[in-house]
């Protein structure tokens, strides 16, 4: 009896209309607002070239992406940014759109304090809704690593958020750059 | 939930999440309808798998149309409208029925182009097995057009010998046919008539252009059918490849620049980097006309009219460059 197989677009539709939204969230979270339906629409131009070799379980494949895609746009706007500097430009470069709304003190000063790593670890679980198998493949680790990693960033955390009454209120966005710097292996 | 989530200070950074996670609004979902439809209509996946090529049959009907029926495995003819499907395989299955092109020492082929740099000009090749001569007017037009004239200017005209590399080291007189693939005469003979044989065969070849799989074998496949001597088999074969292509639409009937009248297909390439391409073929013998660029609302950008194709015992005697020995041939001094 023949193996009947779908049409490659047929299954990239489906994973597409299923992933989009969580993946535009996900570049939301730590791209440029200007920059997140054109580095969205790269993510899946990528999927749909390579869709012979996306993974089965696609999904962490296209969180890892989409992950690279903003890492290299941070580094393209830190170009431009001091190209700008150097250029004399007036324009404040320093200005990101996104940032945490209506969050208790404490959490931004531990946010702020948290290294760039801890928090993209937690940011996918605790933004992104990934399980700890889907954040494993898209940070290249092993699931047992990345528990590892979520329980030390959390526990930091909660310590950081222990110790953060009273202390001064630092500017605090929750962007991921630094962590973000690192390509996947 | 997630479990983890069971965790407070999760739970406290997961309410401080500063884009939850929602639908889209209708825009943002329009908008991501009309690039699903562009990834999957305008490209395929980049290499398609041999066990999913596999699965594809081809079938005769009665004598006339060869259907390439994509068998469940989707792959190279998943998205290709029917309508255009059947034009390609119509004028593949009348390409395989018209005479060899003959026998001759060169083949000769003249087309005309028109382009937005260019009034309307001529190229003409007469090619060997190794080596050929070129008479190309695009010099003389783009200068023409520069200057305003519609009169090419005959001394910036040269039949120039494209044998004059042979001795240049790593140079090579052999003429290569279909571009990016670079097919020699004698392998032009070897092509295989399966079309999945010979996709898989060109893929193989080509080098990669970084505009995708789908454009790498139109611009071998097209070359192949406008400046190659291939024979009534290969023709069809060429033609089931086109039609195999993602994307592939019909634009209908319409006139070539020689006033012949034919059928225009397309396929929209943008999202690679690339514009609209369109061949306009007669589908009752299988002749490549003419070959097309259009911009995004369809106006035509440049043309490259097939006018005369065959075999021929001479070619003419090459001229010197119009810089004298060692120059750019086809430019000024």
């Amino acid at each position: 009896m023949p193996v009947v197989r779908a049409r490659p677009d047929v299954v990239f539709s489906e994973v597409f209309r299923a992933a989009y939204p969580d993946i535009l969230a996900f570049i939301r979270r730590r791209a440029d607002p200007a920059r997140v339906e054109d580095l969205a629409a790269e993510v899946f131009t990528i999927a749909w070239d390579r869709w012979e070799d996306v993974p089965r379980e696609a999904r962490p494949w296209l969180f890892g992406v989409a992950r690279n895609l903003v890492a290299n746009d941070h580094r393209s706007r830190e170009r431009r940014r001091r190209l700008e500097l150097r250029l004399g430009s007036e324009r404040d470069p320093g200005q990101d759109d996104t940032s945490f709304n209506d969050v208790a003190l404490d959490l931004r000063v531990a946010w702020a304090r948290l290294n760039d790593a801890d928090r993209e670890v937690i940011a996918l679980v605790a933004w992104d809704g990934l399980t700890g198998r889907e954040a494993a493949a898209v940070l290249g680790c092993t699931r047992a690593a990345f528990s590892v990693r979520l329980t030390r960033a959390r526990r930091r955390l909660k310590h950081l958020l222990d110790d953060a009454v009273d202390e001064p209120v630092p500017a605090v966005t929750p962007h991921l750059s630094a962590a973000l710097e690192g390509d996947l292996p | 939930m997630n479990h983890r989530m069971r965790n407070r200070t999760l739970r406290l950074v997961e309410e401080a999440n500063p884009v939850p996670t929602s639908g889209l609004t209708a825009d943002e979902s329009a908008r991501a309808e009309l690039l699903l439809q562009d990834l999957t209509a305008a490209s395929g996946p980049a290499r398609p798998v041999a066990g999913r090529r596999g699965t594809r049959a081809r079938a005769l009907v009665g004598g006339a149309i060869v259907l390439l029926a994509a068998a469940l495995g989707g792959g190279l003819l998943a998205t290709a409208p029917a309508s255009a499907e059947q034009v390609l395989l119509q004028a593949a299955s009348n390409a395989a029925l018209q005479q060899p092109v003959g026998e001759g020492r060169y083949w000769y082929v003249r087309t005309e182009s028109d382009t937005s740099v260019t009034i309307p000009h001529q190229r003409e090749v007469w090619l060997a097995r190794e080596g050929g001569v070129l008479r190309d007017e695009f010099f003389a037009a783009e200068v023409a057009e520069s200057e305003g004239s519609a009169v090419l200017d005959p001394a910036l005209v040269r039949y120039q010998d494209l044998g004059q590399h042979a001795d240049v080291p790593g140079g090579s007189s052999t003429t290569l046919f279909g571009g990016n693939v670079a097919v020699t005469w004698d392998e032009l003979d070897e092509l295989p008539a399966d079309p999945e044989e010979l996709s898989a065969l060109l893929t193989e070849r080509m080098t990669d252009t970084s505009h995708g799989h789908a454009y790498d074998l139109w611009d071998a496949a097209t070359g192949l059918l406008r400046e190659s001597p291939a024979r009534p088999e290969l023709r069809r074969t060429l033609w089931e490849v086109i039609a195999s292509i993602p994307g592939v639409t019909l634009d209908g009937p319409t006139t070539d620049a020689a006033g012949r009248d034919g059928t225009a297909v397309s396929v929209d390439f943008s999202s690679q980097r690339l514009g609209r391409y369109a061949l306009v073929l007669d589908p009752t013998d299988g002749t490549l006309l003419e070959t097309r660029y259009l911009a995004d609302d369809g106006a035509v950008l440049s043309t490259g009219t097939v006018i005369e194709q065959g075999f021929r015992d001479t070619a003419p005697t090459a001229q010197p460059p119009v810089c004298g020995p060692g120059s750019e041939p086809e430019r000024s001094c």
